[in-house]
């Protein structure tokens, strides 16, 4: 690099009076023989000149005081609008997914698209080299994983899956819910009376593609091939071609903290588009995925993504995947296909609740 | 939602947000803008922070991240500079145009730059914090930052060039 080149880079510290007194006055001898440079400096004091007037200014009280009346009207009114939306809520939903058959198939499918989506971050594409990379490869190389995923939606209270993943085979169990809900609550006695620690279960292989769903109240099962609508939401959604299109301005890193005796590095992936959700802070507010990342193993330890179900933006609803255990051994009972002792088919079913001979 | 616990934080912090908002902006009325938009998100996403926010530094960051984005949107937007609303300008009415106008200006061109180079100079040279401290904010080594920071002034000086020469 030319001697001039090399002062040009040196004015901005120069201006600022950041350089060692060497390098200070070779820039001024420099100076004192390039016109260039000169004019360089000049603009650069202007500059700096304008932005410590701009630091120097302070804002009117009285415009303090309008921000912030603002702000509260927004609040008062998106307070009506979040007890608009509590109202809405079917106070019977959990009963709903173990009582109502239709229900009960949506909630399964559902679980089959999440497990899928989330095998996909398992098993799709090991040694990806992203960026973003040391995280998604160690994911990548995971042999096994368990952990929980809660889901909260508006103001109901949250539910709670336990998902198991061990080479190309998952367990989701639908376990409950936290918070204080009258039927939560009559949700949770039932299930210790039933001595029951899930209520709704769905195994999956993804080598045979072999699904069986489990309904722990009524004992019924049913055994079904993973389907190509399952398939092609793993594939229109597969979360490691997500990851992978990450870019390393997108994961930004936000802060790293002590949590009992580990190093948590907490990343905000800003552009994301995972199970639906959109991740793009130029868009629309609160749509984007946090992550938590154990530093010594490069395994995330807490996931969440938030999303608004509504036009407006107004709907927070988020999905929390946490307690992560990596690369530890799991019961391969957990994976069994075989159909559990004195459970009946899923159909039967159907007939038994039409006749209304399926209440727990 | 635990109202009081909100207007609490919203007392402590609301000055701070506005004032860096409008340092980037240059007006008051989008300064409440961003304002609004920083605390109403924070409001709706309340139970999802944990005990250990660094709420300063999460706030520097959000709210010159908004308001820059805001500066992206509404350029071609003339909107009422701050200047002109504050008796700071020792200079006569020609100069004290030409201020505003560089003043909006250098908000479009800090939308320009690269998020990170923007972070640095909003920062150390329109919030005046110290190297240190802006470094700790951004997630960065203070190295990191002085290369950062002297791009960004590099860059502005170049963009605004046609403004600084004759003031």
């Amino acid at each position: 690099m030319d001697r001039h080149k090399t002062m040009r880079i040196l004015l901005p510290a120069f201006t600022s009076g950041e350089l060692s007194p060497e390098k200070h006055a070779q820039v001024e001898a420099h100076l004192a023989g390039c016109q260039q440079c000169r004019n360089e400096v000049q603009r650069l004091r202007s500059l700096l000149d304008f932005a410590g007037q701009i630091a120097a200014q302070s804002i009117d009280e009285q415009i303090h005081e309008l921000a912030k009346q603002k702000v509260h009207a927004v609040l008062n009114r998106e307070k009506d609008k979040y007890r608009v939306n509590r109202a809405k809520v079917r106070p019977n939903y959990v009963w709903s997914i173990v009582m109502n058959t239709r229900n009960a198939k949506l909630a399964a499918a559902a679980l089959i698209i999440l497990g899928v989506l989330i095998s996909s971050f398992l098993l799709g594409g090991r040694g990806t080299g992203a960026a973003f990379g040391r995280v998604i490869e160690s994911v990548s190389n995971a042999e096994s994983v368990r952990f929980s995923m809660k889901e909260k939606m508006g103001g109901q209270p949250a539910f709670v899956v336990k998902v198991y993943i061990q080479g190309r085979k998952m367990r989701l169990d639908m376990i409950g819910g936290e918070g204080e809900d009258e039927m939560l609550q009559s949700l949770k006695s039932e299930m210790e009376r039933l001595n029951l620690t899930a209520f709704v279960s769905t195994i999956v292989d993804f080598a045979t593609r072999e699904v069986l769903d489990l309904d722990h109240f009524r004992k019924t099962y049913r055994k079904h091939g993973l389907d190509d609508q399952a398939a092609a939401a793993s594939t229109g959604a597969n979360l490691i071609e997500q990851f992978r299109k990450i870019r390393s301005e997108d994961a930004q890193w936000l802060r790293d903290k002590s949590q009992d005796g580990r190093k948590i590095g907490v990343y905000l992936i800003t552009h994301v588009n995972l199970m639906g959700i959109k991740a793009d802070l130029s868009g629309r507010e609160g749509e984007r995925m946090t992550v938590w990342v154990d530093r010594k193993t490069d395994l995330p330890v807490r996931i969440l993504l938030e999303m608004s179900t509504d036009r407006e933006g107004t709907s927070r609803d988020w999905f929390e995947f946490r307690d992560f255990v990596w690369n530890g051994s799991l019961d391969p009972a957990l994976f069994s296909l075989e159909i559990p002792e004195g459970y009946s088919s899923f159909d039967e079913a159907i007939g038994r609740l039409s006749t209304g001979r399926g209440q727990p | 939602m635990p109202d009081e616990e909100f207007r609490t934080f919203l007392e402590r912090y609301s000055r701070k947000v506005l004032t860096v908002a409008a340092r980037v902006l240059g007006s008051t009325t989008d300064a409440q803008d961003v304002h609004q938009e920083v605390f109403l998100a924070i409001w709706r996403r309340w139970d999802t922070y944990d005990g250990q926010t660094d709420w300063g530094a999460y706030l520097y960051r959000t709210t010159v991240r908004k308001a820059l984005e805001l500066a992206k949107r509404s350029r071609s937007r003339r909107s009422l500079p701050v200047q002109s609303q504050l008796p700071t300008s020792r200079q006569g009415p020609d100069s004290r145009l030409r201020a505003d106008e560089l003043r909006e200006r250098l908000a479009q061109s800090l939308a320009k730059l690269p998020r990170d180079q923007a972070m640095a100079f909003v920062l150390s040279r329109l919030e005046g914090l110290g190297a240190e401290e802006v470094a700790q904010v951004l997630g960065c080594s203070p190295g990191a930052l002085k290369v950062r920071l002297h791009r960004a002034t590099r860059r502005l000086a170049r963009e605004l060039n046609d403004y600084l020469v004759e003031r």
